[in-house]
């Protein structure tokens, strides 16, 4: 398990119908629970940054998708469907009451889906830079669509991107991904970057699948065949927070912007000049975006003479420890 | 007695006679934070010129946000400085006042003799301390939200603020908040100085020529080690660091016995 700086999260692993790997960040046992949800070729390590802006009040855990991470494929799918199912087991068997997703890119789709399959487990929707479609299908640029199958952030999966694999370094793949998801990766908290090449050398020696180009089409095709998706967005009936960087070049903000098109109860929030990964090149922005929604949206204060929190955040909290 | 600063009334308490020494405390706190340090300094011979910095104590509140800005509070305790005379002064810190202490010794190397800073390191070394640090001042970037900090800390009888912050003068401070309305402009030292990113290019200031004492406890729960510790980086003069092992932030009315002792030892009288 690579921590950052000895404060990083409590490693755990469960068995969902194969073994799946979450990280617990910590947070007040009593407080509201989110669920991070990382994207194509990431791990719970691209929550790293934001965590710790996060638990002061909140509970978060972070999940390894099927072969991202610590999780290992072992014998499941690891296509759309399968991180669906996976994310569905572990708020149906690893965390006690509804929770509050947050996905970026890839995994804001999961997210998405899940809360559109099972509202009773999802109290909330962040959604960050997610890879979602648009109310528009067959009019997605090529561009797009090529990039969404390319919706890398720094993990492990990135690497088969290169012909020059074995001859990468760890820390020139992270670098890479970095620039190409953030507009200027010095804003990344240094020792979360260091963090990411350790844990990506570290997963040089456990990979040996092709969960990556699994996860990349699978994704590629629900974003070309946006109808399914569309019709489960359109039955969502929890609040949404969209986050985007104004500047990424993966999922463009004229993009991002038609997804929210219509829809009620989402709001979208615009990060001034930060690509793909807010979570990472602005962690205090993402933070602060994600708290304050959360006690107006999802968590309102019932009664402003008490001060307490509402009905739903007693919904939200508590997760056992397995 | 109290000392205009540009429009802002500072009110300060001086105490004793000899070489002074200005003590500035931080957040939520007032200049009665050093009142354990006060009898001791001053039967060592110094003078403790002691103020309530702005939006704290009996000092004036200015409503704006901006007006927090430690260059703002610099310029209050230079101008309590110009009012009583004192050219040249050992200052010493917590907290925001640990911050603003190293500003001063930064930016007017002739006033400041020596500089003690208890529980902060040089600003210019925040931004740096890393995922230890953010992980304990989640805080400092949840008091930028206007209102919702507000509605956190006081909500329940400010149960957060007592639980959370653990402030061994809590009462105290939850009473002048609700007697004067002050909460906002106490968290505006949040809104005027934290950088809104995290990776905001870190202030640029002058090495500390002063020679320059750093102080950190290993039960506080807000401020990790290596931003007080690795603040020597910013110090040309020469510096010494001292770990209190076993007390929480408040190190003044925690340790109070021991803060006296450091400072009566590091500071020539």
């Amino acid at each position: 398990m690579t921590t950052v700086s000895g404060q990083g999260p409590t490693s755990h692993s469960t068995d969902l119908d194969g073994p799946v790997h979450w990280a617990d960040y910590g947070g007040p046992v009593d407080g509201p629970l989110l669920v991070g949800v990382h994207g194509l070729g990431g791990s719970h390590l691209n929550w790293a940054a934001l965590a710790p802006l996060l638990t002061g009040r909140n509970r978060l855990i972070a999940v390894d998708l099927l072969g991202h991470g610590h999780t290992p494929t072992a014998g499941r799918t690891p296509d759309i469907a399968g991180h669906v199912a996976l994310l569905d087991a572990v708020l149906d068997r690893v965390v006690e009451g509804p929770a509050v997703l947050v996905g970026n890119s890839m995994g804001g789709l999961v997210a998405t889906l899940v809360a559109a399959d099972s509202p009773a487990r999802v109290s909330g929707l962040v959604l960050v830079d997610p890879a979602l479609p648009t109310g528009r299908p067959g009019r997605v640029h090529p561009r797009v669509l090529t990039n969404f199958a390319l919706c890398a952030v720094p993990g492990l999966g990135e690497r088969y991107l290169t012909a020059r694999r074995n001859r990468t370094t760890a820390e020139q793949t992270v670098r890479r991904v970095l620039a190409t998801t953030c507009v200027d990766p010095a804003r990344v908290p240094p020792d979360v970057v260091e963090a990411h090449i350790a844990f990506t050398e570290e997963a040089d020696r456990e990979r040996g699948d092709d969960a990556y180009l699994v996860s990349a089409r699978s994704l590629a095709w629900s974003m070309a065949r946006p109808g399914p998706t569309l019709e489960r967005i359109d039955r969502l009936r929890v609040p949404v927070l969209h986050l985007h960087g104004e500047r990424d070049v993966l999922i463009p903000l004229t993009v991002a912007r038609r997804m929210a098109d219509g829809r009620a109860d989402w709001r979208l929030e615009v990060a001034r000049d930060i690509g793909h990964a807010p979570m990472l090149e602005a962690p205090v922005w993402t933070a602060l975006r994600i708290q304050e929604w959360l006690d107006d949206a999802v968590f309102p204060a019932e009664d402003p003479t008490d001060g307490r929190t509402g009905g739903r955040r007693a919904a939200g909290s508590g997760v056992p420890l397995s | 007695m109290d000392v205009d600063s540009g429009g802002v009334n500072i009110h300060v308490e001086v105490t004793g006679e000899g070489r002074p020494v200005v003590l500035l405390h931080g957040f939520p706190d007032s200049g009665a934070l050093w009142r354990h340090q006060v009898p001791a300094l001053v039967d060592a011979g110094f003078s403790c010129i002691v103020p309530d910095l702005r939006g704290f104590g009996a000092s004036d509140a200015p409503a704006e946000v901006d007006a927090y800005s430690l260059l703002s509070s610099a310029g209050d305790v230079i101008a309590v400085l110009d009012h009583l005379g004192v050219d040249r002064t050992h200052v010493v810190g917590h907290d925001w006042g640990a911050a603003l202490s190293w500003i001063l010794a930064s930016f007017l190397p002739d006033r400041v003799d020596h500089l003690a800073a208890l529980s902060v390191g040089h600003p210019s070394g925040f931004g740096s301390a890393g995922v230890e640090q953010l992980q304990k001042s989640w805080y400092m970037f949840f008091f930028q939200l206007e209102g919702a900090a507000e509605r956190w800390l006081s909500a329940d009888d400010w149960a957060n603020f007592r639980t959370w912050f653990g402030h061994p003068d809590a009462d105290d401070v939850v009473a002048r908040w609700e007697a004067t309305g002050t909460l906002t402009a106490a968290l505006n030292w949040y809104r005027a100085n934290v950088p809104q990113a995290w990776a905001e290019p870190p202030l640029v200031a002058p090495p500390v020529a002063a020679p320059t004492l750093g102080v950190w406890s290993t039960g506080d729960a807000f401020l990790g080690e290596a931003q007080v510790a690795g603040s020597d980086r910013f110090v040309s003069g020469p510096w010494r660091y001292e770990r209190v092992e076993g007390v929480g932030h408040h190190i003044p009315l925690e340790a109070p016995d021991v803060v006296n002792r450091l400072l009566v030892d590091f500071l020539p009288g």
